[in-house]
């Protein structure tokens, strides 16, 4: 008679389930290529936005699978020769995983970057979404121009975002750790 | 009818029985957040509460808690997907609150309350009711704390629309506490205060 409860019940909210993962199954299918689409969208936007000399193809993304930080990366072509490299960074911040895009020269030197997902405090962490946010980055990151690893060695005096430190750790680490990936021959 | 109007005033979620309040003090920075996520909950809130009162039969007792939540994070879920699908930037600025939809107490307290002993259309009903009731509560704090911490407000923001009201003066020295926290707590206590007195005259 136990038995025959438990069962009862476990099949019951084992129907429920299975309805409700139908459902959302529907529902994904459907916006699942939306959300694919815009996702490209931001990407290629950013990608051309990040390259002022030269261009980098989008179709022509390099996986790298044995670096915490990077995941992928495009090379900045210019007349038939690489003169930089984009990167997809990965970073911790403080509402989970962030991803970033970011360009460097050969030597390291950061030329832009750009913060694409993340799940930071609105009015907090999500204001390293806007575009002045990275210029403390740009021209850095060569062996004799370190990045910035804390909010503190940004001397220039740029809009740091008080109560975001966790965020700025993140992309900074990010970055820095992009830069080394490039200077140490994609390694 | 008063299935549907308590939840606006008598019980209004946010301000009468303070319940919903984490996305009530963290969405609440612009009009157009607290627009977009209380559209969200009252979908989820209808969804919800139609579905477990046409289920209240089905569901044993002893796993009704489990199963609510199923029910409730597959609308959620719903609610986020068509989001990032259709309104990419309020997805992206209301964020980690989306999700966050499935642990907003307004939305079991109704499914424990109300929708698991009453009809389907009385719980659609207390659903649009109490939804509209905590929309209303989450755009009055937004508005004042647009207005004095930004000095903006925000209707509308999709792409390369943005239907943004800003207010001279205090555009450019903005009261900056209201849009931190602190701010929200302070707005919602006088808000409380504002509501409990009204409600004391009409009695």
């Amino acid at each position: 008679m136990v038995l025959n409860k438990t069962a009862d019940m476990a099949l019951k909210l084992l129907i429920i389930c299975s309805a409700a993962a139908f459902i959302l199954g529907v529902v994904n299918a459907l916006t699942a290529p939306e959300i694919k689409k815009l996702e490209d969208k931001a990407k290629s936007k950013t990608l051309s936005e990040l390259v002022s000399i030269g261009s980098a193809s989008s179709d022509r993304e390099i996986t790298v699978s044995n670096n915490k930080y990077v995941s992928s990366y495009y090379t900045i072509d210019d007349g038939g020769e690489t003169i930089g490299y984009i990167l997809y960074l990965k970073a911790k911040g403080y509402g989970g995983a962030m991803t970033i895009m970011a360009s460097y020269e050969k030597d390291g030197t950061v030329l832009g970057a750009k913060l694409m997902a993340n799940g930071e405090t609105p009015g907090f962490g999500k204001k390293a979404e806007k575009p002045g946010y990275m210029d403390k980055f740009i021209g850095r990151g060569s062996d004799n121009k370190s990045l910035p690893l804390f909010s503190y060695e940004v001397e220039e005096s740029v809009d740091t975002v008080t109560g975001a430190t966790i965020t700025f750790m993140g992309v900074s680490t990010a970055i820095k750790m992009g830069s080394d990936f490039v200077k140490g021959g994609l390694e | 009818m008063s299935t549907f109007s308590k939840g606006i005033f008598k019980e209004n979620p946010v301000f009468a029985m303070a319940l919903g309040l984490c996305p009530a003090l963290a969405v609440t920075s612009t009009v157009w957040n607290a627009i977009g996520m209380g559209f969200g909950v009252i979908f989820v809130l209808i969804c919800s509460n139609i579905f477990i009162s046409l289920l209240r039969d089905f569901i044993p007792d002893e796993i009704h808690i489990p199963a609510y939540i199923v029910v409730i994070a597959s609308f959620v879920t719903v609610v986020e997907l068509l989001m990032k699908a259709y309104l990419p930037s309020l997805a992206a600025s209301l964020g980690i609150f989306i999700p966050l939809i499935v642990v907003n107490c307004v939305i079991l307290g109704r499914a424990e309350a109300f929708a698991s002993k009453n009809s389907p259309l009385d719980s659609f009903l207390d659903g649009l009711g109490m939804g509209i009731g905590f929309t209303i509560a989450l755009v009055a704090i937004a508005l004042v704390r647009e207005i004095l911490g930004a000095g903006s407000i925000t209707l509308f923001e999709q792409g390369d629309t943005l239907i943004k009201i800003t207010l001279g003066p205090l555009y450019e020295n903005p009261i900056r506490v209201f849009a931190f926290p602190a701010g929200a707590l302070i707005v919602m206590g006088y808000f409380k205060v504002l509501f409990e007195s009204l409600m004391k005259r009409s009695k």
